[in-house]
Order: C-alpha cells, then structure tokens, then sequence
C-alpha cells in the first residue's frame, strides 16, 4: 500500500516539477492525493487500532 | 486459491485445478497488460490526424480492464465477456480500417485461446475472498484506474514535457527534430 501510494506521488511529482500546470491538473494530481489521504487514514487507523 | 487447497482432494485434481487457475490468472494478466496498451494506443491515436479511430482502442482497452478483476475472480461470464469485445473490436476494424486489420486480430485469437483452455479445464468459481476493509479496497481500486490514466497521458506528459522545461535535451538544435 505504501509502495503503491509512493509511486502514485512519484510520477505526479516528478511530471509536476518539469510541468507546472500539471501540479494542478486533475488527471494527474487527483489519484495521488487521494491515495495518500486513504493510506495516511489507514495507517493511522492501525496506530490508533494497536494502542486501543 | 480455497478450492484447489482442500485437503480431501486428490493429487490429480489438484494438479488440474492449479493449471486451471494459472490460466485463469494468465488470461488476467493478458486482459490487464492488453488493456494498457490499448490505453496507450488511444492516448498516442488523440494527437494524430486518425483521432477518430481512437475510440476503438480506448473502448476496448477500458472493457478489457473492467473484465480483468472479474477474470481473476474466476467469472465466466467476463472470460466470454472479454473474447466477445475483442472480436466485436476486431469486425469493427475490418469494417472501418480493413487494411490495419491485423493489429487487431491478435486479440481474438489469443483471448480466443484462453477462453477455450479455462472452458475445457472447467476452472471453478472461487469463492471470493471479499475484503471487508473500505479504505485498502478503495486505494487498490484508485491504483488500478491510475495506471491506466498514467499510460492513456503518456504521449501527451512526454510532449509537455519535451515542449517545457526540456530535461532531455529534445530541444537543442540538433535534436529539434525529435520534437513532436
């Protein structure tokens, strides 16, 4: 998951710092934010599930 | 897989049934890694005079990816599915193309295959092993749509950033011909 979530941002940054209109476009930002939003829920989810 | 686990059944039933899951699992691959390129095929088919036909790889390669976890699954009804798309795909080339009909055919007869070989071998349905967790379910379908999204853009990213910010060096006068 964390891997997936990386290369997700990976290729969004790496295309957005060459082109800067593409930090904004939703085609290529919507889908990273979103996977790090769910995998950042998720872990924290699992930290607050192990000290419970 | 659960069924080709049981403990009670017999070395040669379990032999079949692993093949038959292994074609199952390999006609998944084919539909998935088919379906990217025909993405990518649709994506560099949007920039050129021929935009129109991009329809036809854009629509088959988007069905061959709703099919392929289905096929995974085990579901007959997307193995058909996904031969029957590309055949349609394929008389639609012949009918509106005929000379680039052969990039087309590939698909029917390799699909073709695999749909025969996971009838003969009567691969069962599995017992899907739902995951009840919302947020990875939902991560790993995000992940699945984003790589077809990332090879769709391919050929417009490159051009962007050929045109932009020039990191490979595409535009220096010697090169300035490999600009697209």
């Amino acid at each position: 998951m964390l891997l997936a979530c990386w290369l997700a941002l990976a290729h969004w940054l790496a295309l957005a710092i060459l082109v800067a209109s593409f930090w904004l476009d939703p085609w290529y930002a919507a889908v990273p934010v979103l996977s790090a939003l769910l995998t950042v829920l998720f872990l924290a989810r699992s930290v607050r599930a192990r000290a419970a | 897989m659960n069924t080709c686990a049981s403990a009670d059944i017999s070395e040669e039933r379990h032999g079949q049934c692993s093949i038959s899951h292994i074609t199952v699992a390999g006609y998944a691959a084919v539909s998935y890694l088919s379906s990217l390129f025909l993405m990518y095929v649709a994506g560099a088919l949007r920039g050129t005079h021929a935009a129109g036909a991009a329809v036809i790889p854009l629509l088959a390669g988007s069905l061959f990816g709703a099919f392929a976890p289905f096929i995974w699954r085990g579901r007959k009804w997307a193995l058909i599915g996904t031969f029957a798309v590309s055949l349609i795909a394929l008389l639609t080339v012949l009918n509106q193309s005929p000379a680039d009909t052969w990039y087309a055919a590939p698909f029917p007869v390799v699909f073709g295959l695999l749909t025969a070989l996971a009838m003969i071998m009567d691969s069962p349905t599995p017992t899907t092993t739902r995951n009840a967790d919302l947020i990875p379910t939902a991560c790993a379908a995000l992940v699945y749509l984003y790589s077809f999204v990332a090879v769709f853009l391919w050929p417009d990213s490159v051009t962007h950033v050929r045109l932009g910010v020039d990191p490979w060096g595409y535009t220096q006068p010697h090169r300035a011909h490999n600009i697209v």
